[in-house]
């Protein structure tokens, strides 16, 4: 299996008019009455994909860990007061599901959509379904993404997030085309492994060769517990956003030879995914 | 590849907090009583509610998340090492907005500085884990109103690749003024209180609070246990909160399910239709139906559950699949509640008297907002 094509892009709590206006840099489709988050996201999916080839059949893996923040406050405020009305729109922007049915409007694909979360580890969950699914052959390629939108507009945000560093959150979309095809790939996945604790970890880290290293901000909490070489770590951005991991994985990309990227979450289950370019 | 089987399972809703007093006020209900049992019973509004009483929103969502699991393992007789194998899978549309929502009143009527409880839905992920001491990060998959039944078909295949031994699914939507407003913003909430999906004189929807699960898993524990035999999903790219009118993609899921199962309407017990009660939906779905009887020149019975629950929304997977299988050890599969008058052009009527089996080969049909066809083909006949 095969990374065909990524996109990456962080930028410091844009407005959804903002990300409309950088929309229409690749699209000529409108979309009215859409939340930011969804916006986001189909920006970033478009990116990915812009003059690339696809499938029409793609499957769309959408992983967020906070979901539609910015537009859930706007609904909590109109059913905080008892005679305001919900906006159908406002109602169907904070139905995480629905970012995936936008943007294969925008894609123009037939393939099926799922939105997943999976606290500390989004994005991770939803790269092993469609890997899982490409795997089993149920699909030839899928497009996985991690979006999040900045909350440094919340009071006391750190309180309610996992934030390890504290740093400063940002928006972020992140897309990888996954496929069965090696032609013009980007790198090939080996594998993608999972752990339930540190001890199963380290035994595989001990079988593995590498050049280069990436870690999520729980794993670089570990590193004198896990069995890496640390000279082989790269720095990462400090940028901070839900689903940074995937940020963390398309910067690993940039580097060549045998790399490998470890995620933890608060209880030390592992994701290891081992990409050869 | 191994084959998965519903080993145990729960359900809390409207008729009841358990499986069996549910299955028990079920079968007291028909046309002429339907109104007393669930008409505005949830403060003026028309809604199936929960019969329980709890200090706040967040007590009531972990309250009953967590009577929930504890039933279904009970049912599952799992021991706690098996319980440790358990991966988990949590459908919703809504998961805890009612607990922001109650927070975010506190804020704006100037009694809390804080805006929100949670920012995030994968802290329910975490608590399920701790619960049950899963090995496994949760996931949490949000598909509309196929949220759990999609949670089943990735579970199933999970445990057919032998990836995973045995999973977890909950479905939970409890009841909240974002998405009750929501649906009453896009007109599809029925005044009159009477839910009758498929018939013409149907004016919309009535939501439903639950909490259901299942326990998937790769030895059939006894004769009475559902084996998943078939899965789906398709996507219908027609609009975000409405089916293709021509039925085209549920037929097409329907037809590929059944073409995975080597079967034909025939050896089915019955369809259980989605039948939310919606205008747009309910004539797709008729029309999907029909085409596939029409296809197959074969017919089955057509089951519709959503007037004994409510339209659960992305917890019907699981409430509703509970809640057939549960009817079915009973000896029956269900009439059709309140239905009167089809649409002209449909040929087939829902199920109007209760059906005896002793056992089902049942395809469950689940459809949802943003295009989502998931079809699920379940069997104790085996």
């Amino acid at each position: 299996m095969y990374i065909s094509t990524t996109f990456h892009a962080t930028f410091q709590n844009k407005t959804t008019k903002e990300y409309k206006q950088l929309l229409k840099e690749v699209t000529q489709k409108q979309f009215r009455r859409v939340s930011k988050f969804n916006i986001m996201a189909i920006y970033g999916a478009l990116r990915a994909l812009e003059n690339k080839q696809y499938d029409t059949n793609i499957n769309i893996y959408t992983a967020s860990e906070y979901g539609c923040i910015e537009d859930m406050n706007t609904v909590l405020m109109q059913v905080s007061k008892t005679d305001e009305i919900v906006m159908p729109f406002d109602f169907l922007n904070i139905n995480g599901n629905n970012v995936g049915f936008l943007i294969s409007e925008a894609l123009n694909t037939l393939g099926n959509n799922f939105y997943i979360t999976a606290e500390d580890v989004s994005f991770e969950k939803a790269f092993e379904l469609a890997y899982f699914d490409i795997s089993i052959d149920k699909i030839d390629e899928a497009l996985v993404g991690a979006v999040d939108e900045s909350l440094d507009y919340i009071q006391d945000i750190n309180s309610l997030i996992k934030n390890p560093e504290h740093q400063k959150t940002y928006d972020g979309t992140t897309w990888f085309q996954l496929s069965k095809e090696s032609k013009n790939a980007l790198a090939k996945i080996e594998s993608l492994e999972t752990f339930t604790n540190l001890e199963e970890l380290n035994n595989f880290l001990n079988t593995l060769q590498y050049d280069y290293l990436s870690l999520n901000l729980f794993a670089k909490n570990k590193l004198n517990t896990l069995k890496i070489d640390p000279s082989k770590v790269i720095s990462q951005s400090e940028q901070f956003f839900g689903t940074y991991s995937a940020m963390y994985i398309n910067n690993l990309l940039n580097y060549n030879g045998k790399l490998l990227h470890i995620s933890l979450d608060e209880n030390n289950r592992a994701y290891l995914f081992y990409f050869t370019k | 590849m191994k084959q998965v089987y519903i080993t145990g399972s729960s359900l809390v809703c409207a008729l009841g907090n358990d499986k069996f007093q549910s299955i028990q006020t079920a079968k007291k209900i028909d046309n002429t009583n339907y109104k007393d049992f669930f008409q505005d019973n949830h403060n003026g509004f028309n809604f199936f509610k929960i019969n329980q009483t709890f200090q706040n929103e967040k007590e009531k969502f972990y309250t009953i998340l967590k009577d929930t699991i504890s039933q279904a393992i009970e049912d599952a007789n799992l021991s706690q090492e098996e319980q440790k194998e358990l991966h988990i899978f949590i459908g919703s549309t809504s998961m805890s907005i009612s607990i922001n929502e109650e927070q975010s009143q506190l804020y704006y009527n100037n009694q809390s500085t804080k805006m929100l409880e949670e920012v995030g839905y994968g802290n329910i992920g975490t608590f399920v884990e701790n619960l049950v001491d899963s090995k496994y990060k949760a996931t949490i998959l949000q598909t509309a109103c196929t949220s759990t039944a999609n949670s089943i078909s990735y579970a199933t295949e999970l445990i057919q690749a032998n990836k995973i031994k045995r999973a977890l699914i909950i479905g939970l939507e409890l009841f909240n003024k974002s998405t009750y407003k929501g649906f009453e913003s896009l007109m599809l909430l029925s005044k009159n209180g009477i839910y009758k999906p498929f018939d013409k004189e149907s004016d919309g929807l009535i939501l439903g609070e639950t909490c259901s699960a299942v326990v998937l898993d790769s030895a059939k524990k006894d004769n009475t246990c559902f084996e998943v035999i078939a899965t789906n999903t398709s996507f219908d790219n027609h609009s975000i909160t409405g089916s293709n009118p021509s039925g085209e993609t549920t037929c097409n899921s329907m037809q590929k399910a059944l073409k995975k199962a080597y079967l034909t309407p025939k050896d089915l017990t019955c369809i259980k239709a989605h039948a939310t009660g919606s205008e747009n939906s309910n004539l797709s779905e008729a029309k999907a139906l029909d085409t596939l009887f029409k296809t197959y020149n074969e017919t089955t019975d057509v089951v519709i559950l959503k007037p004994f629950l409510g339209h659960t929304l992305g917890a019907c997977g699981t409430s509703e699949i509970v809640l057939l299988c549960e009817f079915i050890k009973e000896g029956f599969i269900p009439k059709t509640l309140n239905y009167q008058n089809g649409y002209e052009d449909i040929s087939f009527k829902p199920l109007l008297a209760n059906k005896p089996v002793s056992n089902a080969t049942i395809l469950f049909q689940f459809i949802g907002f943003g295009g989502s066809n998931t079809t699920l083909i379940l069997s104790n006949k085996g």
